[in-house]
């Protein structure tokens, strides 16, 4: 990592202990949606949908493409979607996919049918100021695309979806919105302490928090969700967490008690894609195994809010997609 | 849990970044050269993974010498 604002062995604790060795940055004119948006596309396409079926479309991030308009809007009318498109944007970030997952899948029950899309993705790089070490070289930009369809037949989604607002200020962007509006001086940076430079429009992460947060907070909404489901942690194939940090996975995987082989991690190479975490993992990873048979799997998102999410899904030969890199 | 085991604990991690650092129940651990945010990290996740108690930046900034860390820890795993 050619980086100068750390020394050597601040880079090795990032490659070493988080985890995070490359990182994948859009360039200056690509958003979140339009990652999103070549996802859709050749997602749309692999499935074979006609755009006049799909009624629900709902775009996942903190990265808008517009203060307003909604970027589910936009993406609507850019896909080519029909009217007869419910589309709306939901501001979450660590804990979208889980969140999402259960927002289609909810609209598609209450439906009783249709198809709907997810589009989840951020360009994080955007948000966070390259003088600031604390965050700097951890966050990559990724979209997503997932496609919900209403079955009758299908097995139950659980889902354990919790916030803690007190947390707020742990991962925080404080200007820029209603509460901090744009000002002369919102892009003047300044040292808030060595290493650590960064204007009101950046990124803020507390690291030390949300490792708290993260292992106090994921175990037991894991344990909730198994019990609620009654299944045991053996009869779940994959174990995907949110992409953040290393240590906080491996501490979490040995408060419950899971296999390393169950929990697949890309923190490697895509460092934290932060809302799309979850599912470039699920495309990296296990876009092959998921597309052969049957497979049950538990998805825990956790982050910015404080927000964290989990869901138990089953998944039956899934179409399969790999990774596209733009 | 006892005292000696919890500063070869801390010791170890220390060292890591400094082979020649060693730790007494006296050291001022944050004032140390060698310590850092990311070394506060590898410390909490090492107490989190050997004592079951999780700290954050504030439980550290409460402790001053290695022997503070101990009795923080020891009490919080009582509590």
């Amino acid at each position: 990592m050619d980086y100068p604002y750390l020394s050597d062995k601040e880079k090795q604790f990032i490659s070493k202990s988080i985890g995070i060795n490359k990182r994948r940055i859009a360039p200056d004119g690509i958003t979140a949606s339009d990652l999103c948006f070549e996802a859709a596309q050749k997602l749309v396409s692999e499935l074979a949908w006609s755009k006049d079926e799909i009624n629900i479309l709902v775009f996942v991030s903190q990265t808008p493409d517009y203060i307003t308009p909604n970027t589910a809007s936009v993406l609507q009318h850019r896909l080519g979607i029909s009217q007869q498109c419910l589309a709306f944007d939901v501001n979450l970030g660590c804990s979208a996919y889980p969140y999402g997952l259960s927002i289609v899948a909810g609209l598609l029950q209450n439906m009783k049918g249709g198809k709907g899309l997810l589009l989840v993705g951020d360009k994080s790089s955007q948000l966070v100021s390259e003088e600031d070490k604390s965050a700097a070289l951890l966050f990559s930009d990724a979209g997503s695309a997932t496609a919900l369809e209403y079955d009758d037949q299908a097995p139950n989604m659980w889902f354990d979806l919790c916030t803690d607002g007190s947390g707020a200020e742990s991962l925080m962007v404080k200007g820029g919105a209603g509460r901090h509006p744009f000002h002369s001086a919102s892009l003047d940076k300044t040292e808030e302490s060595p290493g650590i430079i960064r204007s009101e429009l950046n990124l803020i992460l507390k690291g030390l928090d949300i490792f708290k947060f993260s292992v106090l907070k994921v175990p037991p909404s894991i344990r909730n969700i198994l019990e609620a489901a009654s299944v045991s942690k053996e009869n779940v194939d994959y174990f995907v967490f949110h992409q953040a940090n290393q240590l906080i996975n491996k501490t979490i995987s040995k408060k419950l008690g899971i296999d390393s082989d169950k929990v697949p991690q890309t923190l490697g190479s895509f460092g934290n894609s932060s809302s799309a975490s979850i599912p470039v993992t699920l495309s990296s990873e296990l876009h092959t195994t998921l597309s052969r048979g049957k497979h049950r799997l538990i998805l825990a998102g956790f982050g910015v809010g404080l927000s964290w999410g989990t869901a138990i899904i089953e998944t039956d030969s899934l179409a399969d997609i790999p990774l596209i890199e733009l | 849990m006892e005292l000696k085991a919890f500063i070869q604990l801390l010791e170890n991690e220390f060292q890591v970044e400094d082979e020649h650092c060693t730790l007494q129940e006296d050291t001022q651990y944050r004032s140390l050269g060698v310590w850092s945010s990311m070394l506060a990290l590898i410390v909490i996740v090492q107490i989190t993974d050997t004592y079951d108690v999780v700290l954050d930046e504030e439980d550290i900034k409460r402790t001053t010498t290695v022997r503070d860390l101990y009795e923080l820890v020891k009490q919080k795993q009582q509590a």
